[in-house]
């Protein structure tokens, strides 16, 4: 299949040609999965925030203004996807009992070698409103603000949910270490 | 441990692809994505219904219109020429309708050329009659005192006024008496055999009927008012089917008498239209020559729309002048072929080995190559919006309650737009008509000739409908950066209202 530039993309596009529209699917989708597959936990899940997003994103592409890059762009809409397709209370309400802070310290050796599909993995048993707030501030950079802003909650909300998902995040590594080890 | 752990995913996860079935992907996007194409007939229906509203607000504010002047309380007047004398009252409808026979039967032209004076006659005298026979009109009527109010009325004449009239009514029994012997065609459908007395008065007043709608013209009207003949009858009732015709008539003929003497009328008025149009592409240099072919054989004219805001002036003169502004649209449809083709892999049975001593089955599973090919056919549906100024002078001839004009002009474009995409020069790519990045096409295309007809029906005196055929003359539309030379005409007719004010 030709591959297209996101210039005749766009172009295409816009003018809403069916072969520059399914370009962009075939050209873009791996790269938009990969972002969506962040947010949920199950693939089912995430092929349907991916279809929708690639919707949004072929009806609204008459409004892209070529400010930033096309596939920033793009993975904008697809976060937003996600965020809307989990209910926006449950970053609110929902609250999970965070163990005391364990002792040990986790050592880089314990996750330098691990690849994408692992840290996903890792990443993935997080809850969703620890996910989504981890992904958005760690993975895209997203500030405390904006995030506050996408998911309509406060900026310390926003803060205390990092601090824990990180806690999560070291207790699942740290686990995860241990087996290592005794295997 | 947070930022460095954090730092190796974003690593790993920066420019991560993950293997999608894009051909299912597609097929469950494509159907929310297809280009939706209702706005042509949502231009169409809202068309449609402008002109059917209007009409029928046009209709509406005619019929209160008859309703009010009916209503009108009205004062006694002197007239100068002595027609309304008395207060209204039932019997005033007989000698409305006397006056009506009067008018109805008229002179010729020549005793308008031996007595011009009979001519003298002001506006607010038809005004005057006209409120007082839309009153009478709506009354019930009994007609009992015939002679008498005529006795009245004639008595209040001038002995010299008296005289013409005894002329005039002489006259107009002799044209009435010649008419009824020529069996000029009635169109009464009184069944019911009247009364003797009546029966000579009734085929006279036929006759008279006939007459009026034989030969009355404005000016013979304005003879007959003015001479205000009252006829000396019976005091026999007049059938009540009879009044009405004949006041419908005097009506009528108030209102182009009306006409006759404003010497300028103004009339505003919304319309809209199709056309034909026709594309004429022609080559520029010998670099279009294959354009301008590929362009011929994708491209198709489709409706061309009108909508517009008229004004008109009209003289007393039959001559007239309509202007206003114009929208058109030019619709085109430009068809392209495209192909996608997809090569992807699918898990599948990739060999089959099978023993033949044992008939044992090996089958090797693997990514077996599968090619999908697209064809799609997208249709580019290509506008030209004008804006143009008509300026465009006519001639009126007049058939009440018709009128037939021809007319001829100019269309003073002010803007020239274009949407939509064509085939560009360079293969495998559009050229966006609105960006129009080469300036291949005029923003404004100068004045366009236009020649026509304008028929109109005159609902009322004041409110008429109009249809009016007519062609726009070949137009450039291109500049001569364009390989191709495109010109544009349009044969179409176009259907309204008009307000035409006093």
């Amino acid at each position: 299949m030709k591959k297209y530039t996101p210039q005749e993309i766009i172009r295409g596009c816009k003018k809403q040609e069916p072969r520059f529209q399914k370009a962009l699917v075939v050209q873009y989708s791996g790269l938009l999965m990969a972002v969506s597959r962040r947010y949920t936990k199950d693939q089912s899940s995430s092929k349907d925030i991916l279809q929708e997003a690639l919707i949004q994103i072929l009806k609204s592409i008459t409004n892209y203004k070529e400010q930033g890059t096309f596939e920033a762009w793009m993975k904008r809409i697809v976060i937003n996807t996600a965020i809307k397709y989990f209910s926006k209370n449950s970053f609110k309400n929902e609250l999970y009992t965070i163990d005391d802070q364990p002792e040990n310290s986790v050592e880089p050796g314990a996750y330098s070698n691990m690849a994408a599909a692992e840290l996903m993995e890792i990443i993935n048993q997080l809850p969703d409103s620890y996910r989504t707030i981890f992904n958005l501030y760690a993975i895209e950079g997203y500030s405390h603000k904006e995030i506050g802003e996408m998911l309509s909650i406060t900026e310390s909300t926003s803060r205390s949910q990092l601090t824990r998902a990180r806690a999560s995040l070291k207790k699942i590594l740290i686990t995860k270490e241990k087996i290592r080890l005794r295997i | 441990m947070n930022t460095e752990f954090e730092k190796h995913a974003r690593e790993q996860f920066d420019g991560l692809e993950v293997t999608v079935d894009t051909d299912a992907l597609w097929a469950n996007v494509y159907p929310h994505v297809k280009e939706e194409k209702g706005n042509r007939k949502v231009f169409w229906f809202f068309l449609l219904g402008l002109l059917v509203g209007v009409t029928a607000i046009g209709l509406f504010n005619f019929k209160q219109g008859n309703n009010t002047s009916a209503n009108k309380s009205t004062e006694a007047t002197t007239s100068a020429t002595s027609i309304i004398t008395e207060p209204i009252g039932s019997s005033d409808q007989t000698d409305l309708n006397n006056q009506v026979t009067a008018m109805s039967i008229g002179t010729t032209a020549d005793d308008v050329k031996t007595n011009p004076s009979i001519l003298e006659l002001t506006e607010s005298d038809f005004e005057k009659v006209e409120t007082r026979l839309n009153t009478a009109s709506n009354k019930d009527t009994t007609a009992s005192s015939l002679t008498t109010k005529t006795k009245s009325i004639s008595q209040k004449k001038s002995p010299s006024t008296a005289s013409s009239q005894s002329n005039q009514s002489n006259k107009k029994d002799a044209i009435a008496s010649d008419l009824y012997n020529e069996k000029t065609p009635i169109t009464s459908k009184e069944t019911t055999p009247l009364p003797t007395n009546k029966e000579a008065f009734t085929q006279k007043e036929k006759a008279l009927i006939a007459a009026d709608r034989k030969s009355l013209t404005n000016t013979l009207l304005i003879q007959a008012l003015n001479a205000s003949v009252i006829d000396q009858r019976d005091d026999s009732k007049i059938p009540e089917s009879q009044q009405k015709n004949a006041l419908d008539t005097y009506v009528k003929n108030l209102s182009r008498l009306k006409k006759a003497t404003k010497k300028l009328r103004v009339g505003i008025g919304v319309y809209g239209g199709v056309s034909k149009s026709t594309s004429e592409l022609s080559t520029n240099d010998t670099i279009g020559v294959n354009y301008t072919a590929e362009r011929n054989t994708s491209e198709k004219q489709l409706e061309t729309a009108h909508l517009g805001l008229g004004i008109s002036v009209y003289s007393n003169k039959h001559l007239y002048l309509r202007s206003g502004v114009e929208y058109t649209r030019i619709a085109s449809v430009f068809s392209s072929n495209s192909s996608l083709t997809t090569i992807d892999s699918t898990w599948a049975a990739k060999e089959i080995t099978v023993n033949t001593i044992t008939g044992e089955r090996d089958t090797i599973f693997g990514n077996v190559p599968s090619i999908t090919t697209n064809e799609f056919t997208k249709k580019h549906y290509n506008y030209i919006h004008l804006i143009d100024i008509p300026v465009i002078i006519g001639y009126q001839f007049e058939y009440e309650p018709w009128s037939v004009g021809i007319e001829g002009g100019i269309y003073a474009n002010i803007s020239a737009k274009y949407t939509g995409d064509i085939s560009s020069t360079a293969s495998d790519s559009f050229y966006d008509l609105e960006a129009d990045e080469d300036k291949w096409f005029k923003t404004n295309i100068g004045v366009q000739p236009f020649i026509g007809l304008n028929a109109a029906y005159n609902v009322s005196d004041n409110f008429q409908v109009h249809f009016s055929p007519g062609f726009r003359f070949e137009t450039l539309f291109s500049t001569d950066k364009n390989p191709v030379k495109e010109k544009h005409a349009s044969l179409g007719i176009r259907f309204g209202v008009r307000y035409i004010f006093d």
